[in-house]
């Protein structure tokens, strides 16, 4: 028996996310994966047919375009994500899919508070992934019709070339995605506040 | 009848006390885009090598990255787009600024900062609109901004109106 009187040691269970992780230009996005159904390139014959069976009828938009910006339809690694909760879908194109990603949600960190602007109605988190920083995409403000009006200063930059991905790419990500996990609320995940920085170990002047 | 008893400070100084009083400050000097400009060392918290950054879609005036070191996540400050100027140098620093709402990078020239130490009243404060500058100095027969790095981009963000660089910017480039 410890000290509080528990017969028993509690361990706490680390709740794990489930992120569809895609590209565009330089930036690395996370989706959250139940929300994503289906992965199409967009040169196969029968994607009209496949976004039709979703309800989707027009030309899906770049996910850079939903943040008021113009996106890259040129990447040779294209595809178009559908997500959709429900009967409402969405159909956007990204530049890369990389595939599948299993965090521990206590590692997704908010998004700064140097970040004022709109960026906050997009942005839900922010956290490391493999050499880069991936950016966790709100659900709610995905599956909206809100699109970014301005965005200032994202620069547009070219995809880099995929020859040697920086992930393998499971061919099983092409096909449709259902839910593996049970279904998070986002809606009510908080992230922690950011530690006091001045205890890194930077260089001092 | 209430008294007042002489103290400490019913005493006038005299020159030498006065003289203690002038009080220095550590400057670290640098340049962003070939521009010489200074702010308050205790105000920095480091200066690294410059890296590759995240593009962040942004709709806050000049913050539109961020930067990976190690674990830490900073944002990145775009202080050379503030002042309408590109950096300078083979080798770009990144000089750690500690903004009052947390730290973050900004991209300065390749030249190696240096530190000076001057007399905290030989700041003379400056009352730009729209600016980060808080004062100028005369370091080397230059007269220098002085940079808040604790609300480094701040002011910006009241002024939403598609100014860049203010104040300063505007009278450098004239």
């Amino acid at each position: 028996m410890s000290l509080r009187g528990r017969g028993h040691t509690v361990v706490p269970l680390a709740k794990v996310m489930e992120f569809l992780m895609v590209a565009c230009g330089q930036t690395h996005f996370a989706i959250q994966a139940d929300v994503v159904r289906s992965v199409i390139r967009p040169e196969e014959a029968d994607a009209d047919g496949v976004l039709s069976a979703f309800g989707l009828t027009t030309s899906p938009m770049h996910l850079s375009e939903r943040f008021g910006l113009t996106g890259s339809y040129l990447s040779p690694e294209s595809r178009i994500l559908v997500c959709g909760m429900r009967a409402t879908h969405f159909a956007f194109r990204v530049d890369c899919v990389l595939g599948l990603h299993d965090i521990d949600a206590a590692k997704i960190r908010p998004l700064l508070p140097h970040f004022m602007g709109a960026e906050r109605s997009w942005i839900a988190g922010l956290f490391s992934f493999q050499q880069t920083v991936a950016l966790v995409l709100h659900t709610d403000w995905l599956l909206s019709h809100d699109r970014g009006r301005q965005a200032l200063s994202f620069p547009v930059l070219e995809p880099k070339t995929h020859g040697a991905r920086p992930e393998a790419v499971s061919p099983s990500v092409m096909d449709v995605i259902t839910a593996r996990r049970d279904s998070l609320d986002w809606n009510v995940l908080e992230f922690e506040e950011v530690t006091d920085a001045d205890d890194t170990p930077w260089a001092q002047i | 009848m209430p008294t007042t008893l002489p103290g400490l400070r019913s005493k006038k100084a005299g020159p030498a006390q006065a003289k203690a009083k002038v009080k220095s400050v550590m400057l670290l000097v640098f340049s962003v885009g070939g521009r010489r400009m200074a702010a308050r060392a205790s105000d920095v918290s480091g200066i690294w090598p410059w890296s590759d950054v995240v593009p962040v879609p942004s709709g806050t005036p000049h913050i539109n990255a961020v930067l990976k070191r190690g674990e830490d996540i900073l944002p990145v400050f775009d202080l050379a787009g503030r002042l309408s100027v590109q950096v300078k140098g083979a080798a770009l620093l990144c000089l750690i600024a500690k903004r009052k709402d947390g730290l973050m990078a900004v991209c300065i020239d390749g030249d190696i900062p240096t530190l000076q130490s001057i007399s905290e009243d030989s700041i003379r404060p400056v009352a730009w609109k729209d600016s980060d500058v808080i004062g100028t100095c005369r370091i080397e027969a230059e007269e220098l901004p002085v940079y808040s790095l604790a609300h480094l981009g701040l002011n910006a963000m009241r002024s939403l109106d598609g100014e860049t660089g203010g104040s300063y910017a505007k009278s450098s480039r004239s």
